[in-house]
């Protein structure tokens, strides 16, 4: 997993005040008003889970709450769709 | 939120919103219920930001009578207090409508860094059900679909629309789709970079389409325009190729293309090679139809409306009584059409409900402009269409459901055996078994079964779907 | 007779028409198999899979599930699809301290006809099953009970009788039955005509409006079962269970105030967890309810609080077919020659159907078969005709 921080913000995009997320127990830069899944593709992340029974890592898909492969695990509760849920301050959030 | 209101609006897309603005002042109690963040659905959502208010078209957009163009429905849009007997509540999931119009409602807690709790189900009754649930994006599998760094074209616009992030530094564009453009010119609007726009429409069977479009002149006129302006920006874009595998270890690193000859089929030797960060793609639309399905609505199969649609009457009613219709789920057309039937539902509904809707022959008038706005769909689905010899070349290797990770091969292999309805196929191979309900591969699946079987959409029956239609917490069930 | 028998047509394509079909064309009979919609598409692709054989009344009823149990092994290796059939063994949780002496008796009734059951306390059945609510008061186990894949069972028994010729019409009605002299002559279909001398309702709980077709009433009602299934998760429970509410009062009278619907739960090879089940009588609707959903997941999470952390993802229904004694109808019908009864399994169709298929593929051929089918005729509701129906 490239865990580098990209550039893939877009400069003039309205944000709301920056937070920070533990992904995978490391701090990760995020604004309010952002979904999980667009935090943690900015930081890189892309491979969000692994398939059950092929072993193959998934990501983001449909972006829209319809397929279900963004699922990670947030303040514990397992399988929460990261495109669906938004990001906050002091967020725990876990991949794979 | 209450136990029962007069009526339950789901989807607050164009459709819901057109519906909520014509049924707002009648001394209603309205539901708009929605499972995104904000309102708006895929359309509007980057204009909808504000939670708490309510949204409304100008009133001047219907009273014209003329072709609604998306553009116009963007502009007219404007946030106004919340009138008086309207509801919206958000983030909450409408999970399966059982008889009498009672909906399974799951609804979050909120979601605070303390910990996200499971939420609570309740049963909310309607005494009017508008079902306005929109649309998604459908596929053609190919080898590598599933690896992280592809997604759908509608992914890659959200993650610019909703968060401001690009979905790369560097995507290739592929498919089939109007989006393709939008999200082409989003991109660079941003900064991105676009490694090429492939799409495998040739340009020969889109202007063999133009006479479809009647109404809708201003359309093609846009589309001339994107394509301008992706020449202007020197973005590569081809016409006739086709992704036939994305590759990549545990992300996405190469992808694979071929031409197409002129019935789609590729032609050997003519393979390419990308290496974009992130490969966008889709093929289409096709309508939201798992509620409708839950609340027991006759379906149609149209492909020239985005295959299987709900079945409505002129005044948008289902087959079930007291439940209605709106937007992308009776037909694939564009937002336009979208926001003529929400207010043609929402003044059926007032009808029932013996309230003078709007000025004298307002719902004959808005009849007049639904079929205006059809014209368009014709012409939008049969350019997505994807050939069914793409669907029997599909190789045995390729997954087709992501969630039960069900390959093409055990498909081939039980509509063989005699599996060949959708019911059938769908037990004998567990596609579509999974979380996401068949989303994505259902619609897959059964132009997979009209291609192998040649039968038609009648006799290989339509999709079922039952309740939840999303995953919910087991403990959400628990009352404390 | 069985040499006169020209064609034999088996109405459903459930777990129990599907068995016969297999197994009157292994025996070369010349068989067709309507179903009105898809196999199991009724109760068969709309139940949990439990094989259990603690739950069946000690008697004609678990002799009958014994000999079925005996015949999944062979069906394993047999049938063309994997049924998934699994001795995972069988827990009958105990969830008050009045069910224990009750299940006490039970346990040693089991024993005394040869069956293996034992009784453990809570901490016994904790350490065979760790994520069990340390609320419950012990188990019974039996490592005789099993559990297999309803739908796979149902699709092998047909892919299996497809093999050996018999033929199956699938999305095909039944219009009518024919009759000649009191006799079967042939079936009305949407697929047109076809010409039997030997019919076989088992149409599950549909099984009444094919009876009413010849104006035989038969005391076969809809139950509903609703039925929730969660994600495929690690392996949580290592046995399927059942609680012990409904067998307990069989063995103390008393305890019928809390004997309710109960509860069961399995885990699939696919790791999804089936729970149920409600018992309702709601005519023929098969919707889901919130209040059943919620009863089925209150009792379950009750049991295995570990649940509450998975998601659902599907619920369903199924018309489980009631009869009120509990016993399926199994045989011939006195006042129609020619029209069989294979119907009325209520919950137990799955772990029946091996032997059901049998007995009747050797009763209608007319050979012997390996268990009397008296005490499963039609007749024995007749002589208090009016109740049938409760």
């Amino acid at each position: 997993m490239n865990n580098r921080d990209t550039d893939l913000r877009i400069a003039w995009a309205n944000r709301g005040q920056k937070i920070t997320l533990q992904v995978d127990g490391n701090p990760c830069t995020a604004y309010e008003g952002e979904t999980v899944h667009a935090a943690l593709l900015a930081k890189g992340i892309r491979a969000l889970r692994i398939a059950g029974k092929t072993g193959e890592l998934r990501g983001i898909f449909c972006g829209m709450g319809i397929c279900y492969e963004c699922r990670v695990t947030i303040n514990g509760v397992p399988d929460q769709l990261a495109c669906m849920t938004l990001a906050t301050d002091g967020m725990q959030i876990e991949t794979r | 939120m209450k136990q029962a209101y007069d009526v339950v609006i789901v989807g607050s897309g164009v459709a819901g919103i057109a519906a909520a603005n014509t049924l707002a002042g009648h001394g209603l109690e309205i539901l708009v219920i929605d499972e995104n963040p904000q309102a708006g659905g895929q359309i509007l959502r980057q204009h909808c930001r504000v939670t708490d208010g309510f949204w409304e078209f100008d009133p001047r957009l219907d009273r014209s009578g003329r072709t609604v163009s998306t553009q116009r429905i963007v502009q007219s849009l404007r946030p106004v207090r919340r009138p008086k007997g309207i509801t919206c509540v958000h983030q909450a999931r409408v999970l399966g409508i059982f008889p009498d119009r009672q909906l399974l409602v799951h609804v979050p807690d909120s979601l605070g860094p303390g910990g996200s709790g499971p939420g609570h189900v309740l049963g909310i009754d309607a005494g009017y059900l508008l079902l306005a649930t929109g649309a998604r994006e459908r596929f053609l599998p190919f080898k590598g679909w599933t690896l992280p760094g592809v997604m759908s074209l509608g992914a890659a616009q959200i993650l610019m629309k909703s968060a401001g992030v690009l979905p790369a530094r560097h995507t290739l564009i592929a498919g089939t789709s109007p989006l393709q453009m939008v999200l082409a010119l989003e991109i660079l609007k941003n900064k991105g970079n676009v490694t090429a726009v492939l799409d495998e429409t040739h340009f020969a069977k889109k202007l063999g389409l133009l006479p479809l479009l009647k109404h809708h002149w201003v359309l093609a006129g846009e589309g001339a325009m994107q394509m301008l302006g992706l020449m202007i920006r020197k973005v590569r874009f081809r016409q006739g190729v086709r992704v036939m595998e994305a590759r990549g270890k545990n992300e996405l690193s190469t992808v694979v293309t071929a031409d197409l000859d002129k019935k789609g089929n590729p032609i050997s030797g003519s393979f390419q090679i990308y290496s974009p960060e992130a490969l966008a793609v889709g093929h289409g639309f096709c309508p939201n139809i798992e509620l409708p399905v839950q609340a027991g609505c006759a379906l149609d199969y149209d492909a020239d409306r985005g295959g299987w649609v709900v079945r409505v009457d002129h005044a948008l009613e289902t087959s079930v009584a007291a439940v209605y219709a709106a937007g992308e789920i009776t037909g694939i057309a564009g937002a336009g059409k979208s926001f003529v039937e929400g207010k043609l539902a929402a003044v059926s509904i007032l009808e029932k409900l013996g309230k003078t809707p709007g000025p004298d022959r307002y719902a004959q008038k808005l009849v007049r402009m639904q079929k205006q706005q059809l014209g368009y769909a014709s012409f939008l689905n049969q350019l997505c269409q994807v050939p069914s010899s793409a669907y029997e070349a599909i190789d045995d290797d390729v997954l087709i459901c992501r969630c039960e990770e069900i390959s093409m091969g055990e498909i081939r292999k039980q509509i063989a055996k005699g599996f060949g309805t959708t019911g059938s196929l769908k037990k004998a191979t567990r596609c579509g078994m999974g979380r996401c309900q068949g989303r994505i591969c259902q619609p897959v699946l059964f132009d997979i079964l009209l291609a192998l079987t040649g039968q038609t959409p009648d006799q290989t029956g339509s999709p079922s779907c039952r309740a939840p239609v999303k995953n919910v917490p087991m403990a959400a069930f628990l009352e404390s | 007779m069985g040499s006169a028998i020209s064609h034999i047509v088996i109405i459903g394509g459930g777990v129990i028409g599907t068995s016969i079909a297999w197994h009157l064309a292994k025996k070369a009979a010349r068989v067709t198999l309507i179903e009105s919609h898809d196999l199991a598409s009724g109760s068969s692709g709309a139940c949990d899979g439990l094989v259990f054989m603690q739950s069946k009344k000690p008697g004609i009823h678990l002799g009958l599930a014994m000999e079925s149990l005996k015949r999944f092994h062979f069906l394993k290796k047999e049938l063309p699809v994997d049924i998934e059939f699994s001795q995972t063994g069988g827990r009958v949780i105990i969830q008050t301290p009045a069910q224990y002496p009750a299940m006490e008796k039970f346990v040693r009734e089991q024993k005394d006809i040869g069956l293996e059951v034992c009784l453990m306390d809570a901490k016994q059945t904790l350490a065979a099953e760790p994520l069990l609510s340390s609320d419950i008061y012990g188990s019974t186990w039996s490592s005789l009970d099993a559990r297999v894949n309803p739908i796979n069972l149902t699709l092998g028994f047909a892919l299996g009788a497809k093999k050996n010729h018999a033929r199956i019409l699938t999305r095909t009605k039944v219009l009518g039955i024919h009759t000649q002299n009191n006799r079967v002559t042939g079936v009305a279909t949407t697929q047109g005509e076809i010409a039997a001398d030997l019919v076989i309702n088992a149409a599950g709980a549909g099984a009444g409006h094919i009876g009413q077709m010849v104006g035989i009433d038969l005391p076969i009602a809809p139950r509903r079962g609703q039925i929730v299934v969660t994600q495929p998760a690690r392996p949580m429970i290592s046995s399927c269970m059942i609680s012990a509410g409904y067998i307990a009062v069989k063995y103390d009278p008393s305890l019928a105030a809390e004997q309710g619907e109960g509860m069961s739960m399995e885990q699939t090879d696919n790791g999804n967890l089936l729970l149920g089940s409600t018992r309702e009588f709601a005519g023929f609707c098969r919707e889901n309810t919130l209040s059943g959903i919620r009863r089925i997941i209150s009792r379950t999470t009750e049991v295995v609080p570990a649940l509450t952390h998975l998601q659902v993802i599907r619920t369903f229904a199924g018309l489980r077919p009631y009869t009120p004694d509990g016993l399926p109808i199994l045989g011939p019908v006195p006042s129609l020659e020619g029209f069989f009864m294979a119907a009325g399994h209520e919950g137990d169709g799955i772990a029946l159907s091996p032997i059901t298929g049998e007995l009747m593929a050797d009763m209608v051929l007319g050979q012997k078969t390996a268990v009397s089918l008296a005490p499963f005729s039609l007749d024995r509701f007749i002589s208090r005709k009016g109740q049938a129906h409760e």
